[in-house]
């Protein structure tokens, strides 16, 4: 019998975890962004990947492809002007 | 004396050499495949992309190719979730080999502009967007229809070619490392239509 009473508070805690998920989950995602009228959260992309917005200009990644990018559009406007 | 004389009228009966195409315009379905998980959550890991194209020829083989799409996403459980994607390239493009079927080789930067739209929050917000730089390898194939038949002067066809473009091509990043947001680097392949005039 005690082994018993043991299980059922086992089942007891499981529930709590699915309230947890089913409840507070969804109250954090409607506090933010993307919440409709049925009350199921919709998480956006942005949210999920932390998406700062705007033009990311680290030194690390974009510097050197904006480099090059400047530079191509140099050599073709240059090339195109002597040509004309 | 005789041997001038031939070589003189075979000079003259041997069709002009093809005048070289000065642009060409094209239009292209792109297949891509994204890196960004969040994007596979939400929408899809991946959509075909509508693009046009315009060469510039820069010195012999080499031209530029500039590339630009655009696609929108919509949101299977959300109908007001919504993500716009437009990537572009400039791209140095090398083809080599002569013939109706000419391989190429291309490199350049791109930056992919996005921008997501949702309901709007208590803050009035309902969308955010952005913009990343990344770089771009293609290798292709382009293969001239031969619809086009070169006309002489002084009423030269216009379209000096039609031609069938297909390509595949990474659409790398920089490593993001610890920092957060979309990682848009892309597996890509195209199928396209171009007009060399």
């Amino acid at each position: 019998m005690d082994e018993t009473d043991t299980d059922v508070d086992t089942d007891t805690d499981v529930d709590t975890d699915t309230d947890t998920e089913l409840g507070t989950d969804v109250d954090t995602d409607a506090d933010t962004v993307g919440f409709d009228d049925t009350g199921l959260s919709s998480t956006s992309a942005s949210q999920l990947a932390e998406e700062p917005g705007g033009f990311r200009c680290d030194a690390t990644d974009t510097s050197p492809g904006l480099l090059a990018l400047v530079v191509v559009l140099m050599a073709v406007l240059s090339w195109r002007r002597t040509a004309c | 004396m005789l041997a001038a004389a031939l070589l003189t009228v075979a000079m003259a009966t041997q069709p002009p050499e093809p005048e070289a195409p000065s642009l060409r315009l094209g239009i292209r379905g792109v297949a891509e495949q994204w890196n960004e998980p969040a994007l596979a959550s939400v929408y899809q890991a991946g959509a075909p992309i509508g693009a046009v194209s315009i060469g510039l020829p820069l010195a012999g083989s080499l031209w530029l190719d500039v590339e630009v799409g655009y696609r929108r996403l919509n949101s299977a459980d959300d109908e007001e979730l919504s993500f716009h994607l437009i990537p572009a390239s400039v791209l140095a493009q090398w083809s080599f080999g002569h013939g109706s079927a000419q391989p190429f080789i291309a490199a350049g930067p791109t930056i992919t502009a996005f921008q997501e739209q949702y309901a709007a929050t208590a803050e009035g917000l309902g969308s955010i967007g952005g913009a990343r730089l990344a770089g771009e390898l293609r290798l292709g194939l382009r293969v001239d229809t031969g619809l086009v038949q070169p006309r002489r002067a002084p009423a030269p066809n216009p379209v000096k070619d039609v031609g069938i473009e297909l390509y595949v091509a990474r659409r790398q990043a920089g490593p993001i490392g610890g920092r957060t947001g979309f990682d848009l680097g892309a597996w890509r392949a195209a199928l396209g239509l171009s007009l060399a005039l």
